[in-house]
């Protein structure tokens, strides 16, 4: 027998989602109101160029990143400035800006999706375990999230790269080390609310064990947090990774990655200013996107709207 | 200058007064060039004080330990030894009254002192405080980085080892004559006596900061030209002439004053607004382009040729280059004017180890053993059973010429299919016995090759902790090193040590990159500005300020 479904002047949301028998409408619903956000528009449209970008670097860069072109410096190791050849210039390496841009993208993304991926998940179990079992479960996920928090972030991550070789997998083992702990205190709260919800007792009157419970009927409501959530924590790992690169613990010493040439050219911003700029603007662009298009997902997905 | 004062009224005293306003108005303008210029270029100026940015950490000016170069201008500035060197690498006496003697079997140096040379707080200079002064020096437990200087003293090796209460080799038969012996003729052990691990320190000092528990490295008291006013370490450093400095009318300035830990561009935009005189670094890479070509800063750059080299080291007792084939596929895949390129152009491509700046050297250098030659390289690699490279680790040091050499040189090996991970390492001159590669710079401790090769290819120097990174041990290259230490100085000698690096160099223990030249920038107010070889880059005793 099915759970039944709630009256809607009992403040309930407009629709249930995953469970609810008329999906295929709201799913109609949410897709027109994200495309009447032009924000949102912009923000996706912006995301599917980088993730594009990304994936076809090798085709679109100019150049290999890592090529030091012997001639791609004045004699006396100065950077060139953009011309024909080289659109953005070059380091002082002689390596092409314009590709080591387009190169570095893939890092940026793939910190941030994976990283903020598996963060996400486990936020999404930890959280979803606070909130649901309270008690003494709640009481230790609470308090290793409120240790996590306290930590300096930065510090911890040079503390631990120190230790660890420095290398795309190590950043995003720290962004998930990290940042698991933003998801799971959102994540909790919603439980917190759900479990109150009508169908949870309906749902244990039938019979159903609480772990069923959990991930039949509570997790399909966290869905579309978790997607907001994790579009508007890739802006902050984008950050964070580039922050971390800059600093010199994020990716190697040479693999092109934002933070890093915003580094390395630190020093020529006054001789050669579009080495520098060039990847603030990509990171700039990243994160307006990606948060533009979480607060687009956040109000399209929203069941209390019409 | 006074007011003259004058107790007259009426017309009288309104001429004194008018008379006593045109006087101080002329001096005023005498001072300031007002009439011409009162202090021309030839003619010092005393007082002022001269500022300097340095962003280079001071550790240390205490004489027993200064070993990084960034500490030798300020310890010279505040100490003083023996001897000391003229505008090149020329010794002069200095507390020392004259040259020293020789004795005819060239093992025994007898100095004599002047008399009257004070340390600043007043007690007198003397030939024991010398004795005192080496002795804490290489004491065993101070633990001196510096005793590898004074292995030809006779009497040191026993001494260091807690085995004999005094160092037989040194002598004080009175006040004023010091005697030190050595136990083989090394005619470049005379600059031992100029540099400031020979410096002279106030026994009576010592022991009062001992029993207060207080740092002498910090609170210096020296008989140099300066004295230590103030030094907050990693901040600031003051200077302040020393009245009672033995040479008459030195130094001009009254004052130098250091801020510490300043980033370099940071202290090049403040040179270019005025408010700085001396930058402790080179010109940053990244401004350097611009300001070569600035026709308005060209008065003030000064060079000099580093008598140093710079190189990629590589230990030979780790594989893959315990085989001698992989370094020198190594060697022929580097690209030497590349790694030039990456410093401004600011050197010259390296062959072997001896720098051509070497004195009596006049430029002479060994043929480059390796000339740059990928597909040799490749072809060496697969010779040696690596036809696919393989994965290495290199430490390199946080100075900027390292990391710049360091960069060329791991995209050239990249391309022959060695992959290089970067270890960032404090210092270079600590040698670890599991550190594959090392990026290196040797910058000479006294003007002859003998520093070069006894500091680090030598198998003595092959030591964990030593300066051989390489852990190189050739008993025939020491042999031969050992017997042209002892010869007179002279073109044989420099023949011999020419030999002596061609056969370090055909083993390819390290590939020598470039011996570098000093670019540094100055402002206009300071005179007689010159890059010091021994004390670059500052010699304060020698400036003056034009205004």
């Amino acid at each position: 027998m099915d759970a039944p479904v709630a009256p809607r002047w009992d403040r309930e949301p407009v629709e249930e989602m995953a469970t609810s028998r008329s999906g295929q409408g709201y799913w109609a619903r949410v897709r027109r109101r994200f495309f009447r956000d032009k924000g949102a528009v912009v923000g996706a449209t912006i995301v599917l160029a980088l993730i594009l970008m990304a994936i076809l670097a090798q085709r679109l860069a100019p150049y290999d990143p890592g090529f030091e072109d012997p001639n791609g410096t004045t004699m006396m190791g100065a950077p060139l400035p953009p011309s024909p050849g080289h659109w953005l210039g070059t380091d002082a390496n002689g390596r092409d800006a314009l590709s080591r841009v387009i190169f570095g993208s893939q890092v940026s993304l793939e910190v941030g999706l994976i990283g903020n991926g598996v963060a996400s998940i486990i936020g999404l179990i930890m959280g979803s375990l606070a909130g649901y079992f309270r008690g003494w479960v709640d009481t230790v996920i609470s308090r290793i999230i409120g240790i996590f928090l306290a930590f300096p972030v930065y510090l911890m991550a040079l503390a631990l790269v120190a230790v660890l070789t420095p290398s795309i997998t190590t950043v995003i083992g720290i962004i998930i080390f990290v940042y698991w702990t933003a998801t799971a205190r959102i994540i909790r709260g919603q439980v917190f609310a759900l479990r109150e919800r009508d169908f949870v007792e309906a749902a244990r009157a039938v019979g159903q064990s609480e772990l069923a419970i959990l991930v039949r009927h509570i997790f399909p409501h966290l869905f579309s947090t978790l997607a907001v959530y994790t579009s508007l924590g890739i802006a902050t790992t984008v950050l964070f990774e580039a922050g971390l690169s800059y600093l010199g613990v994020g990716v190697p010493h040479g693999t092109p990655s934002w933070g890093g040439m915003i580094s390395d050219n630190q020093d020529a911003v006054t001789t050669a200013p579009w080495l520098v700029f060039s990847p603030g603007v990509a990171i700039m662009l990243t994160v307006i996107s990606f948060n533009l298009l979480g607060d687009g997902l956040r109000e399209a997905l929203d069941p209390y709207k019409e | 200058m006074v007011q003259p004062r004058s107790r007259s009224t009426g017309s009288q005293g309104r001429m004194a007064k008018v008379a006593g306003l045109i006087l101080v108005l002329s001096t005023l303008m005498l001072n300031t060039g007002g009439f011409g210029r009162a202090a021309s270029a030839s003619s010092p100026r005393h007082g002022g004080t001269i500022m300097v940015s340095d962003g280079t950490p001071l550790t240390t000016i205490d004489p027993a330990f200064t070993y990084g170069a960034p500490d030798w201008p300020q310890t010279h500035a505040i100490f003083s030894a023996l001897l000391d060197f003229d505008n090149g690498t020329g010794v002069v006496p200095n507390i020392a009254e004259s040259l020293p003697t020789l004795s005819s079997d060239g093992l025994t140096y007898t100095f004599h002192l002047r008399h009257g040379v004070t340390f600043s707080n007043g007690d007198p200079v003397t030939a024991p405080d010398f004795v005192y002064s080496w002795e804490r020096e290489l004491a065993p437990k101070t633990a001196s980085p510096l005793t590898y200087l004074w292995v030809q003293l006779k009497g040191a090796a026993a001494y260091e080892a807690g085995k004999a209460a005094h160092i037989s080799g040194i002598s004080a038969p009175d006040q004023y004559t010091l005697k030190a012996t050595l136990t083989e003729r090394y005619p470049a052990f005379i600059y031992i006596f100029g540099i400031p691990c020979s410096m002279v320190v106030d026994p009576k000092v010592i022991h009062q900061y001992h029993a207060e528990n207080k740092d002498f490295g910090v609170h210096a008291v020296g008989s140099g030209p300066f004295i230590l006013k103030d030094w907050v370490q990693g901040q600031q450093m003051e200077l302040v002439r020393n009245p009672t400095y033995f040479r008459q009318g030195l130094p001009y300035v009254d004052g130098v004053h250091i801020a510490l830990g300043v980033d370099n561009s940071v202290g090049l935009l403040k040179l270019e607004k005025g408010q700085v005189d001396l930058l402790g670094d080179v010109i940053p890479s990244a401004q350097f382009p611009s300001v070569i070509a600035n026709p308005a800063l060209k008065a003030q750059i000064s060079t000099l040729t580093d008598i140093g080299v710079y190189m990629i080291a590589m230990n030979t007792k780790v594989k893959p280059f315990t085989d001698i084939r992989v370094r020198q596929a190594v060697a022929y895949a580097l690209s030497k004017q590349r790694a030039l390129r990456f410093i401004n152009g600011r050197g010259v491509p390296g062959t072997g180890i001896l720098p051509p700046g070497l004195p009596g050297f006049a430029g002479r250098n060994i043929p480059d053993p390796f000339p740059y030659n990928p597909t040799k390289a490749k072809q060496l690699l697969a010779q040696a059973g690596f036809p696919n490279g393989f994965t290495t680790t290199m430490g390199v040091p946080t100075s900027p010429n390292e990391q710049r050499m360091a960069d060329a040189a791991i995209y050239d090996l990249q391309q022959i299919g060695i992959k290089v991970n970067i270890k960032p390492t404090v210092t270079e001159g600590t040698a670890v016995a599991t550190m594959p590669m090392q990026a290196y710079h040797w910058l000479m401790d006294y003007p002859d090759p003998a520093d070069f090769v006894d500091g680090f290819t030598s198998c003595a120097s092959a030591v964990p902790g030593g300066s051989n990174v390489a852990f190189y041990c050739n008993p025939k290259v020491d042999a031969l090193a050992n017997a042209a230490r002892g010869m007179a100085t002279g073109p044989a000698r420099v023949t011999a040590y020419l030999h002596v690096d061609q056969l370090i160099a055909n083993d390819a223990m390290s590939v020598p990159m470039f011996y570098d030249v000093y670019y540094y920038l100055h402002s206009k107010r300071i005179q007689n500005f010159t890059v010091h070889p021994m004390w670059a880059p500052f010699s304060f005793d020698r400036y003056w300020l034009s205004s």
